[in-house]
């Protein structure tokens, strides 16, 4: 059981990654925090007087910077994992995979993103202290962490894993194949989507034609919301169901599964 | 210790080992040589579980290396040709990894960072070649694993360092542990290394004791070609013969003479020590 997993060894592993890497995740997080200030400064230099950046936009700005954050952590602190020369060091240090991989996700999951986002926060905090006519309200009470968490964590969390995965998969030119397998996989879902939706599912969301309501649809999940959802055919349901088992719930696991095998089989 | 048996390793088209079988004790310091390109590298990183075996079995300590097992990594340390320092300062670096280490010795790092007259403070990213060499011999050796495989470990180092390297090494050395030095360098671990393995395309040429040659050959220096020689190569003053030790007399082994003598005549060498 050591083998697999000791807690000793894990938390010595986390305090030495995020040790190790603290440096890289404080640069990320001020870059975000500069490109606030740079905005600030932009509205002084050239905004005219009436120039104001709402609390609200900033909340997003400081949510969008967290997220983004987290994509790119993988890229950023562990890059070099599956380098040839690079990755040795690391892959022989006496840590189990599963320890090495939980780590990893410490890090790229919550230490860089809660590092980001608070640096972003605080920085707003203190511009909106010494120029409350131009960053109007503070961010920090429209945050809405709640709604704001619920909305995008998950999807985000399923997106990191796979660029995880792909960090992990390609040697060469990561994120550029990373980004295309994203764009590829998103175009062809999205065309098995529409053929199911025009075609198959002709008849179905024709009858939605006549209602007079607003549908939002931002993700597959909130095809459910709809009222008329009832009334759709069973296949269409069934597909939906299995559509959302793919989504969160396979294509996460696969994420998983592959990024600890590939970290247990990567060959030097 | 190292258990190899009936290795088989190839990339792509090229097979580097076909039916090789090694075995590596501890308390010794082997010298692993060969040509360009016949496997040494491969051969340490098998070990190490970087590469795993196509077929055939390895065994370190009773561990399959290519499963990286934390017990097995925990005993066996690695240093490659090419070590590329991370950018932080070298006495955090052990700090840090040492904890990993059961028998690490931080003390004992630190006073092989005097000897070889490296700053511990100083970021890996800010030493040159030789110094980050430096740095990562000595917390290698600081671990105090049972398995220390080095490749080409003298490379980039300064004449002084390398007598620091030669004595440290030494040092190091215990009943129990066994450190493996791929090198080209002869010259520079040549008092150090024993016993001797050879390697060439088609596998393991040579694995003798330093006393099993010197029983077995003679490495003579005169002023012409002995008649009886297996091998002669020309030198200052005269040349170096290798022959036969008919009178089992004592002779100090010239290893780069017996690399090339091994080289040159590989199935009468295989015949003089057939075990």
């Amino acid at each position: 059981m050591k083998e697999f997993f000791d807690i000793n060894r894990f938390f010595k592993l986390v305090q030495k990654e995020s040790s190790e890497r603290f440096h890289m995740m404080l640069k990320v997080a001020a870059i975000f925090a500069a490109l606030l200030t740079g905005y600030w400064l932009s509205l002084i230099v050239f905004g005219s007087d009436e120039s104001t950046a709402a609390a609200s936009s900033r909340a997003s700005f400081i949510f969008f910077s967290a997220m983004l954050s987290m994509l790119i952590a993988p890229f950023n602190l562990y890059k070099s994992y599956n380098h040839r020369k690079g990755g040795i060091d690391y892959v022989l240090l006496p840590a189990s995979v599963t320890e090495k991989y939980l780590s990893m996700l410490i890090n790229c999951v919550i230490l860089l993103p809660l590092l980001t986002f608070c640096s972003v926060l605080l920085v707003d905090t203190a511009i909106t202290t010494i120029t409350p006519d131009i960053f109007n309200g503070f961010a920090i009470s429209s945050l809405n962490l709640g709604e704001k968490f619920a909305k995008g964590y998950v999807e985000a969390l399923i997106m990191q894993l796979g660029f995880i995965y792909c960090n992990l998969l390609f040697r060469k030119y990561k994120v550029t194949k990373t980004l295309l397998s994203t764009i590829g996989l998103y175009i062809f879902f999205a065309m098995i989507t529409v053929f199911l939706i025009t075609v198959v599912f002709k008849d179905d969301f024709q009858m939605m034609n006549d209602m007079n309501v607003n549908i939002r649809i931002d993700k597959i999940s909130d095809i459910s919301n709809i009222k008329e959802f009832e009334n759709f055919s069973s296949l269409f349901k069934t597909l939906y169901y299995t559509s959302q088992i793919f989504f969160y719930g396979l294509l996460p696991a696969w994420f998983i599964f592959g990024s600890y095998h590939r970290m247990k089989t990567i060959q030097y | 210790m190292v258990t190899i048996d009936n290795l088989y390793f190839n990339y792509s088209k090229h097979v580097v080992f076909n039916d090789v079988s090694l075995k590596l004790e501890a308390g010794k310091i082997y010298g692993l040589l060969g040509q360009n390109g016949v496997g040494k590298t491969t051969l340490l990183k098998i070990m190490c579980g970087l590469l795993k075996a196509k077929s055939g079995k390895c065994n370190v300590n009773g561990y399959t290396p290519y499963l990286r097992e934390p017990g097995f990594l925990g005993e066996l340390f690695y240093i490659p040709e090419d070590f590329i320092g991370p950018d932080l300062a070298v006495n955090k670096f052990a700090r840090l990894r040492g904890e990993f280490y059961p028998n690490y010795d931080h003390n004992k790092f630190c006073r092989l960072m005097t000897e070889f007259e490296v700053n511990g403070n100083s970021k890996f990213t800010k030493l040159s070649f030789g110094q980050q060499k430096k740095a990562i011999i000595a917390f290698a050796i600081s671990t105090n694993t049972k398995l220390i495989l080095m490749d080409e470990p003298s490379n980039g180092l300064d004449i002084p360092s390398k007598a620091q390297l030669r004595r440290v090494i030494s040092q190091t050395s215990t009943d129990d542990s066994c450190i493996v030095i791929s090198t080209h360098q002869v010259r520079d671990l040549e008092n150090l290394i024993d016993p001797i393995i050879i390697l060439d395309k088609n596998g393991v040429l040579l694995n003798a004791s330093i006393d099993e040659i010197s029983e077995k050959l003679c490495f003579e220096f005169s002023p012409s070609i002995t008649e009886k020689a297996i091998y002669s190569e020309q030198t200052l003053g005269g040349y170096i013969n290798v022959c036969r030790n008919e009178t089992s007399r004592e002779c100090k082994v010239n290893i780069e003479a017996l690399f090339n003598s091994v080289h040159q005549n590989r199935e009468l060498i295989k015949d003089i020590f057939k075990k």
